[in-house]
């Protein structure tokens, strides 16, 4: 957990320059982290990003607790990247896929072989509601309910459309997997 | 219901960080809130000087120049302002009139007042003409740029008559040294006595048809007309040969051979001239020889018996036996013909590539070898019509003597029909023309 001096939160509040950088410089890296896997590409994740420290910024001063610092600039990524998410929704026809369900232990091994970068990309490459909804769920820890409520879908689109992100990615994964697995072979 | 995947992928991907492209920050910067200082009159004068440092700048800087940082010092702008200046004192006293728009001649320090900008632009305009600087009638000319780079700028126009000038506006006298570009140059050069005055300048006609002359010039030099070439050929030859039908021999086979054997080689040997009609295409014509042996093996179906019986009806039947022998025919070309031809330059870098093709009407040196004959079949002298297909590479592509390398492709579509041979032999070949060429 990061969290800044109380002083400096309120000279941020006071929109000092030089603080502002220093918020900046602390949490880019986190910020750009989450843009990156709720959007499509970098393109897009710059866009978030930029919103995100505008709005961080412009309403830091509705915050008074420096502790909850880190949780409440995740939290504006999190609705910056849903509000861009609504702007340039994508009404992408996805086949239904008759995929193998494969046992989740499998993808331990799988998984190993994959950077936390290259999994990023594979998220990127799913559909925009299937990749909202598994961030929120499965990363963000967010429930079905509140994830209906932020996307504007019911519970049951929700759900299932978790349920499709999971198998792409697993397909996608386990397709990655067994070349790389071969290859080491 | 969370499993064992979520619980992996959130493990592995919730404090996910990467690093963003360091120039975000300056587009993020000027976007956030800026300090609030209230209550002190200071931030309102430092915002009022900061306009009038801006509007400054503005009213300054060239159009089309980027705006600098709000930190611009005065003394930088001054500056610039003084640096215009003494470009546009080098543009001289005198400079170039609208002709369309009737506006005067500018002087020194009415230029000063005109933005740089304009003045490039009002240059490109055409109908632009030097401020008359002799007393001698002068056509009409067409300006077409004006050169601003260096300490002494210049104006090259084209005249109407076809003068070929470059003017060179002296900075200081503000006299002018027109230096005609072709090949008789004349500059004048201003005097003292031409100085505060308008000078007489003279100009020497170098038209643009003598330009085209030595273009012309320059062209042949580079494009001889008459090519030499000297080719020799080893070639392996084929035959097609379609059996005569007329003659009682039952032909059961015909040994085949390698294609690249060396009883197929034979030898051309090509000498001719060629002569470019255009930039690309060439004709040639010239001599050839070509000498050629090959022996055809194959299997001739002959009767060996004849059983002759009468039956009963008293009809008489004949039934033969047969047999094989093996036979050949030597098949020897001995040829001296002429050929004509076009080719056609592909292109011409390093290399010169053409393609070509011809004819070449050839007749029979030997004579019939009648000890041969009584061995077997030999032909018999024959005139021979070849077709001819080549691609050349020659080295250098400039130059009076360059090397060939061409692999050529002949195929006879007529030879007289007096070969005295089982079969009707159709000789052609595939060969690679090694040689020179030599121009005048």
């Amino acid at each position: 957990m990061i969290s800044l001096p109380k002083e400096c939160l309120a000279l941020i509040q006071k929109n000092d320059p030089q603080s502002q950088r220093r918020l900046y410089e602390v949490f880019k890296a986190r910020v750009m982290g989450i843009c990156r896997r709720c959007t499509k590409d970098k393109v897009e994740a710059e866009d978030v990003f930029q919103e995100t420290f505008i709005k961080v910024f412009s309403c830091i001063g509705q915050l008074h607790d420096p502790q909850h610092l880190e949780s409440w600039i995740r939290k504006v990524t999190i609705n910056t990247a849903v509000n861009y998410y609504h702007k340039t929704k994508r009404h992408e026809h996805v086949a239904e896929k008759n995929g193998y369900h494969y046992k989740d232990e499998e993808y331990d091994l799988i998984l190993s072989h994959f950077t936390d970068e290259m999994l990023v990309n594979i998220i990127n490459q799913l559909p925009d509601g299937y990749r909202m909804v598994f961030n929120l769920y499965v990363i963000e820890g967010y429930n079905h309910a509140e994830i209906a409520d932020l996307l504007q879908i019911s519970e049951t689109t929700s759900r299932s459309q978790l349920n499709r992100a999971k198998q792409t990615l697993k397909d996608k994964l386990r397709s990655l997997g067994i070349l790389k697995y071969e290859r080491y072979a | 219901m969370r499993n064992g995947f979520d619980d992996e992928m959130k493990k592995r991907l919730y404090h996910y960080s990467e690093e963003p492209n360091e120039q975000l920050w300056k587009r993020i910067a000027p976007l956030v809130p800026q300090p609030n200082t209230t209550g002190s009159s200071g931030v309102h004068t430092k915002s009022l000087l900061g306009i009038i440092v801006v509007a400054s700048i503005l009213g300054l800087t060239e159009p089309g120049v980027e705006a600098t940082d709000l930190d611009t010092s005065a003394a930088s702008s001054t500056e610039r302002v003084a640096k215009r200046s003494k470009d546009e004192i080098e543009m001289g006293q005198e400079f170039v009139t609208n002709l369309s728009s009737g506006t005067q001649a500018h002087t020194f320090s009415e230029i000063q007042s005109i933005p740089r900008r304009q003045l490039e632009t009002e240059a490109r305009k055409p109908n632009y003409f030097l401020e008359n600087t002799s007393t001698v009638n002068e056509p009409t000319k067409k300006s077409l740029s004006i050169d601003f780079q260096g300490s002494q700028p210049t104006v090259v126009e084209e005249l109407e008559s076809g003068l070929i000038a470059s003017v060179t506006i002296h900075a200081e006298s503000g006299a002018s040294i027109i230096e005609p570009q072709g090949v008789n140059s004349h500059a004048v050069t201003p005097t003292d006595s031409t100085i505060g005055e308008k000078p007489v300048v003279e100009k020497t006609k170098v038209t643009a048809a003598t330009m085209r002359e030595l273009a012309k010039e320059k062209y042949k030099a580079n494009h001889r007309k008459f090519n030499f070439y000297l080719t020799a050929m080893p070639t392996f030859g084929y035959q097609r040969v379609k059996s005569n039908q007329r003659d009682n021999i039952i032909i059961e086979s015909i040994n085949k051979i390698p294609a690249f054997s060396v009883n197929r080689l034979g030898i051309r040997a090509e000498f001719g001239v060629d002569m470019a009609l255009s930039k690309k295409v060439k004709v040639f014509g010239g001599l050839v020889y070509f000498q050629r042996k090959q022996t055809i093996d194959y299997v001739e179906q002959v009767v060996d018996t004849t059983y002759v019986w009468v039956d009963p009806d008293g009809n008489i039947n004949l039934e033969p036996e047969y047999n094989h022998e093996n036979k050949s025919f030597r098949y020897e070309v001995k040829n001296l013909g002429v050929q004509l031809g076009f080719n056609v330059i592909l292109k011409k870098k390093k290399f010169l590539q053409t393609v070509g093709t011809g004819l070449e009407l050839q007749m029979a040196l030997n004579k019939i070898n009648e000890a041969a004959r009584e061995e077997g079949f030999t032909n018999n002298p024959s005139a021979y019509v070849f077709y001819n297909l080549y691609y050349r590479l020659q080295y250098p592509a400039e130059g009076r003597l360059k090397a060939v390398f061409q692999p050529t492709f002949n195929y006879s579509f007529y030879i007289n029909q007096n070969l005295n041979a089982p079969f009707y032999v159709k000789p052609y070949g595939l060969g690679l023309n090694i040689g020179c060429t030599y121009s005048f």
